[in-house]
């Protein structure tokens, strides 16, 4: 009896090592627990993008990262919300989930393609809420050059998935990353994932157009910025990527740059090869 | 004594070569003694009566030596303020070489003001009168362009590019990625850039060390080189100041020219004198 008891109490602790406050708190509403990450990736929601988890490694990348339930959590440039379809519903209760984009200016898009990312601010939340059934209310977005004076010094995080080799293609490097420093309290940190070129690829191939960096040239930048690096993590390489493709990363699934020519031959090799690096912002 | 004459001779004959660029002596075979190609006669030209008092920081001589410009080159100074460096390089370069002014591109600039736009905008228009007026050199021998609109003529065939405490304005208007690579598309593949720049503490904060002070890691300057597809190709301690203590409230420009302070705590940045620089040059990577 008294053994029974003491079997009751090790999994009441187990169940409260495991699941954080605030799944607790849901689970008396009787709600999911959306604060769950394992229960978020194996959300039905994600039908479609768990096709892609074997490259994308969310799970393994949160963690690495530390992005805890209760974080303002920043994804930059969130696309077609692949991450944000995790990340929204992860710290949607606890924390804040904010999308930031382009300032569209300086882009070099048409005007349509502009238009679009200026109605980003707008639209993007009522996209969340669409693919989470959460409210539209509790999600957030902005781009770059309208980000509210009262949203600076919030962020605990910034994740920028696979967008650094745009930001130095296009000359938005310097302008984009101040805006996130700006965002981040002090201490707070910025989650990179990127397409990697080997190290000592040539500018001419490494220089973002074809999708890849070097390492080097992405720590250089956020030092250069006011960053430091904390750690790295191997969690996202592809050893079978040969990153030296005429038509760039966009060669490897999930584009096939190269149409049906060699199909099968880049479907073996799956996603680019990528770095994922941890930094924080410096006083 | 034969022997005595002309061993002194061939002495003088050496040094007076080795001290005189080749373009002098051809100068000089043509009568003309004092010209312009020789950097010595430039820096200690009339000219320049109110701008040498700054050569004891500036040190051009040495600056224009290490970042091995030669008076056939085509340099393009980048952002020439005031002109301090151009009465040097103009002059030097009319003869054989080719100078050319370059500012950043006024379309990524944020103005406060409609006159500072316009005084902006129209800065590749007013320039070439302004340095010819400087030099005597005439106007139509000055070029100035925005970064962004350089003739595709001149693109790669620049032979150096050279940036006098520039790069920290650059940072604070976040166009330091737009601007070396508009600068890499001119520059020849063998061409080089010359850097001067303020410089902060290896250990400095971000807040002391981001451009808004004037200040830059040197460590910061190289990253964004390397990153924008350049090399180090050597540094220099020219043109280092270790008095300069590189923490002032109203950051570089409370030390001589400017002593933004004014008359408080005159005597003490005199002292100091101008900032600490790191001197750096670079080259294109492949």
């Amino acid at each position: 009896m008294k053994k029974k008891l003491m079997i009751g109490a090790l999994t009441a602790l187990g169940v409260v090592a495991m699941a954080p406050a605030s799944a607790k708190h849901h689970e008396e509403d009787g709600a999911h627990k959306e604060t769950n990450l394992r229960t978020i990736i194996t959300h039905e929601r994600r039908a479609e993008d768990k096709a892609r988890d074997k490259y994308r490694r969310p799970a393994q990348t949160i963690g690495f990262f530390g992005i805890k339930t209760n974080h303002t959590v920043v994804e930059y440039v969130p696309g077609g919300g692949w991450y944000s379809r995790i990340l929204a519903p992860y710290v949607a209760d606890n924390g804040k989930f904010i999308g930031l984009t382009f300032a569209p200016d300086p882009l070099p898009f048409g005007d349509e393609a502009k238009e679009r990312i200026r109605n980003f601010p707008t639209k993007f939340p009522n996209d969340v809420a669409e693919w989470t059934g959460m409210p539209a209310a509790k999600f957030t977005a902005y781009t770059t050059d309208k980000v509210p004076e009262e949203a600076n010094g919030t962020a605990d995080f910034v994740i920028i998935p696979r967008m650094m080799h745009n930001l130095m293609r296009w000359n938005l490097a310097d302008s984009e990353i101040k805006v996130m420093r700006n965002m981040l309290k002090d201490g707070g940190m910025v989650g990179i994932i990127q397409h990697r070129a080997k190290d000592g690829t040539p500018f001419s191939y490494a220089d973002g157009n074809k999708g890849y960096l070097r390492t080097d040239t992405v720590v250089k930048f956020m030092e250069a910025h006011g960053f430091e690096l904390v750690k790295q993590s191997e969690i996202n390489a592809n050893r079978k990527d040969t990153a030296d493709y005429p038509k760039g990363v966009w060669t490897l699934p999930p584009r096939y740059a190269e149409g049906d020519t060699d199909k099968a031959k880049y479907a073996a090799i799956g996603e680019s090869d990528r770095m994922t690096l941890l930094f924080k912002k410096l006083p | 004594m034969t022997k005595k004459l002309l061993f002194a001779g061939i002495a003088t004959g050496l040094l007076a070569t080795a001290a005189v660029p080749a373009i002098a002596k051809h100068h000089a075979k043509d009568g003309a003694m004092h010209s312009d190609a020789d950097l010595s006669v430039v820096i200690s030209h009339d000219r320049r009566k109110d701008d040498k008092a700054r050569d004891v920081y500036r040190n051009p001589a040495e600056t224009l030596a290490f970042f091995q410009v030669k008076p056939t080159h085509t340099v393009a100074e980048y952002g020439p303020g005031g002109g301090w460096y151009t009465r040097i390089l103009l002059p030097y370069l009319s003869s054989n070489g080719k100078y050319v002014a370059i500012n950043g591109d006024s379309d990524s600039i944020n103005f406060t003001s409609r006159s500072r736009e316009g005084r902006s905008k129209s800065w590749p228009e007013r320039f070439p009168d302004a340095a010819s007026k400087w030099t005597d050199v005439s106007a139509d021998k000055i070029a100035a362009f925005e970064s962004d609109e350089v003739p595709d003529e001149m693109k790669g065939k620049i032979d150096r590019v050279l940036i006098f405490r520039s790069m920290h304005g650059m940072l604070n208007g976040a166009r330091s990625d737009s601007e070396l690579q508009n600068l890499r598309e001119i520059l020849a593949d063998d061409g080089m850039i010359g850097v001067v720049q303020h410089r902060a503490n290896a250990d400095a904060s971000y807040a002391m060390s981001k451009g808004t002070k004037g200040y830059l890691k040197q460590a910061s300057v190289v990253a964004l080189f390397e990153l924008n597809g350049f090399e180090l190709v050597d540094s220099s301690e020219i043109n280092a100041n270790p008095k300069d203590t590189k923490d002032y409230e109203k950051g570089v420009w409370t030390l001589p020219p400017v002593l933004t302070n004014k008359d408080e705590g005159r005597s003490k940045y005199q002292a100091i004198g101008e900032s600490d620089r790191m001197t750096l040059l670079f080259k294109k990577r492949p």
